[in-house]
């Protein structure tokens, strides 16, 4: 078990930048696991502490020692592949033991190691097949399998779960987090799954476009998410947002382009900053609700249904502003202003909400709707990063 | 799916028909398909069924230029006594041993250095065209212009080969008039000419390998030696097998490239098999012992390939 440490690390395939500037300590024993869209840096990050990619700039520590330049059988990892990458030649057992064999360990030893981690992995039975012979749920064990008889400082996983379908995944998730709550070894694991990352991770790193975006816990990345691109990332539906800018003195309050809604009034002072720049408002599709009376003087903003997705336990709505609604609003004298225009460009919003399925709401209905702003988001305008 | 005949599987199975039945709709249904096959299957007849027996009926008879179509004299069957002469002659042996050394001396250079080829063309190379294109073109030559060609390279006074040597300070080799300098002269020209197929074909098999597989094997810890070892040569068993067999059958029986350098000689110091047999053939024109002759050629090969593809299967093949 072993700490990994990144410093400021930078990988550049010929003229293009993967990753611009990484910097990340993983503690010793945590699962973290790195989050992102397709080629933002996650996959080659972990091939860079694999050691199977050359390092551009920047420095790995894996636990004291720094490993940039020892080949990847010196540092004391294991990788689970996306494609198991299991030899297809060798039984289970064989490609279990191939690691140790090539460190040359006893073979008494090897062979208890082997049979300890197949009892483990549930694999006990399968170990003269080959691996064309078994589920893909039992390769992916097996390639698990492998990664851990070797007793490794750190795990890497690249997307390990993505093979399997959809039920599969959700109980190799389970067997995975308990597999780590018992070997406690420092875990990196690669996915663009945010499900799988909030469910997996002690810790999240949510990366984009080389950058690291923010990290924490997935409680942490999902009430606080540090820019617009976490916020929206983090999620499923994803956090609504609406272009506004920040009207009103004493209390300002956001103008979207159909409605208004004040800011609450713990984040006051610091919105009066933005008096009159252009901010975004985001809100979690489940601060929406859409209840015929409300107790909490929340402030109604009519919607029309446009399709209503029944889930059972939940019900989504996709939403849209609609153009009428605005009209009441529009006697304000910044009705005219240029950024009100640029707003009014582009009237129609459509947004999500998640509500109970007792809602009587049907699709095609104009709807009121209220915002839960305790529950609200502000970014910059510009740089996207939260106001609050 | 086999029918039983017992009469509860019978009345189980309703399409259980008699054998003649179900031909004659078998033919019917796939009329097309034979009526598309049957040119292929006349060529075949024709020019490998019907040589195939005739040559074994041929290896049983004393048939020679002057009992064959002649007018007062017919060829006999003689009772196998072309064998015997074959079993009995020391000569055979000595060039069956030629032969074997030969083929094995071909192949294993043929695979060895074709895989040291296409391992190295199978790397990030900047102009890896040019250089599969170069190292291809041998194999693109008409082999009696390769064979003329390096028969002059050997010459003993103007040819390259020994330009070459002496120019290093080395002595002069007499490569065609001794027999153990024709015999290495005629492996060095087909080995020469035999490594482009064995690369293109392994290069092709190492394309097929996903580097994942060497990525997983690096962690393991294995060395460059180790993964060529257990991922390249179990990966490249299914391409290289058959290869190996081909390439095996085919310089076994490699008339070519001996007899258009040396015919066998000098003192038939580079005779195998097969140039034994045709000078046999149409020098001497014992037509009967030639085709005995090729009928062993033809056992000691079926046996081989037999035995080959048996021992290379299920150590494990790759899917």
């Amino acid at each position: 078990m072993a700490e990994v440490k990144l410093v400021h690390l930078i990988k550049d395939f010929g003229k293009v930048q993967i990753l611009k500037g990484i910097d990340l300590t993983i503690p010793d024993g945590e699962f973290v696991v790195l989050l992102g869209p397709s080629g933002c840096g996650k996959t080659t990050t972990l091939r860079l502490i694999a050691g199977l990619e050359e390092v551009t700039e920047g420095e790995i520590f894996i636990g004291d020692r720094k490993v940039n330049n020892l080949p990847p059988k010196q540092r004391d990892i294991a990788m689970v592949f996306q494609s198991y990458a299991l030899y297809p030649h060798m039984t289970v057992y064989d490609n279990m033991a191939f690691g140790l064999k090539l460190r040359r360990v006893q073979r008494e030893e090897i062979d208890q190691k082997v049979k300890a981690t197949a009892e483990m992995m549930e694999l006990t039975p399968y170990l003269k097949r080959k691996p064309r012979e078994l589920s893909g749920g039992q390769r992916q064990r097996v390639a698990v399998g492998r990664a851990i008889v070797r007793n490794p400082q750190v795990f890497l996983m690249d997307e390990p779960l993505s093979n399997l379908d959809a039920k599969l995944r959700v109980q190799m998730r389970v067997e995975l987090s308990k597999l780590h709550q018992k070997l406690k070894v420092t875990t990196i694991y690669v996915t663009h799954d945010q499900m799988e990352a909030m469910t997996l991770g002690n810790l999240i790193v949510i990366m984009n476009q080389g950058i690291i975006q923010q990290m924490g816990t997935p409680g942490k990345v999902y009430d606080y998410p540090a820019n617009k691109f976490v916020a929206g990332f983090i999620g499923s539906p994803p956090m609504n947002f609406f272009p506004a800018f920040i009207d009103g003195e004493e209390e300002p309050f956001f103008q979207m382009a159909s409605f208004r809604l004040p800011v609450p009034a713990q984040h006051r002072e610091v919105m009066r900053g933005y008096a009159g720049k252009e901010v975004a408002f985001g809100i979690r599709p489940e601060d929406i609700t859409v209840d015929q009376t409300d107790s909490e003087g929340r402030i109604p903003v009519k919607a029309k249904v446009e399709v209503l997705e029944m889930l059972g336990a939940e019900i989504f709505l996709y939403l849209s502003s609609p153009e009428e609604a605005f009209v009441a609003d529009s006697a304000s004298e910044k009705a005219t202003s240029d950024r009100y225009l640029k707003l009014r460009a582009n009237p129609a919003h459509s947004f999500i909400a998640r509500v109970d399925p007792k809602s009587p709401a049907k699709e095609g209905d104009i709807v009121e709707v209220r915002f839960n702003l305790e529950k609200s988001h502000a970014f910059d305008g510009e740089s996207e990063e939260a106001i609050y | 799916m086999s029918v039983t005949t017992q009469p509860a599987a019978a009345c189980a199975a309703p399409r259980k028909k008699p054998a003649s039945v179900r031909f004659r709709e078998h033919m019917r249904r796939n009329r097309l398909a034979y009526i598309l096959l049957l040119p292929a299957i006349l060529v075949i007849a024709i020019v490998v069924i019907y040589p195939f027996f005739y040559a074994f009926n041929l290896a049983f008879t004393n048939t020679n230029m002057y009992n064959i179509n002649s007018p007062d004299k017919t060829p006999q069957y003689n009772a196998g006594a072309n064998f015997t002469e074959i079993f009995s002659d020391p000569q055979f042996y000595v060039i069956l041993g030629r032969t074997v050394l030969w083929t094995v001396i071909n192949v294993v250079c043929h695979v060895s250095l074709g895989m040291g080829l296409a391992i190295l063309l199978n790397r990030n190379l900047k102009i890896r065209a040019l250089y599969r294109t170069l190292l291809v073109l041998p194999w693109a030559i008409p082999q009696v212009i390769v064979a003329m060609m390096w028969r002059n390279e050997f010459n003993t006074q103007y040819g390259s080969v020994n330009l070459i040597l002496q120019s290093i300070g080395l002595p002069a080799v007499s490569w065609l008039t001794n027999p153990f300098w024709a015999f290495v002269a005629v492996c060095i020209v087909n080995i020469w000419l035999g490594i482009p197929f064995m690369m293109i074909i392994i290069l092709g098999g190492l394309q097929s390998i996903s580097p994942e597989y060497y990525e997983a094997a690096q962690l393991d810890g294995a060395t460059a030696w180790q993964q060529f070892r257990r991922i390249t040569i179990p990966f490249l068993k299914p391409v290289l097998t058959p290869a190996i067999v081909l390439g095996t059958v085919w310089t076994f029986n490699n008339l070519n490239i001996i007899y258009l350098i040396t015919q066998g000689g000098p003192n038939n110091g580079t005779q195998i098999l097969v140039t034994y047999v045709y000078r046999a053939a149409f020098d001497y024109y014992r037509y009967g012992y030639s085709a005995a002759f090729s009928v062993i050629i033809f056992l000691i090969l079926l046996v081989f390939c037999l035995f080959y593809i048996r021992a290379t299967r299920g150590a494990g093949e790759v899917t």
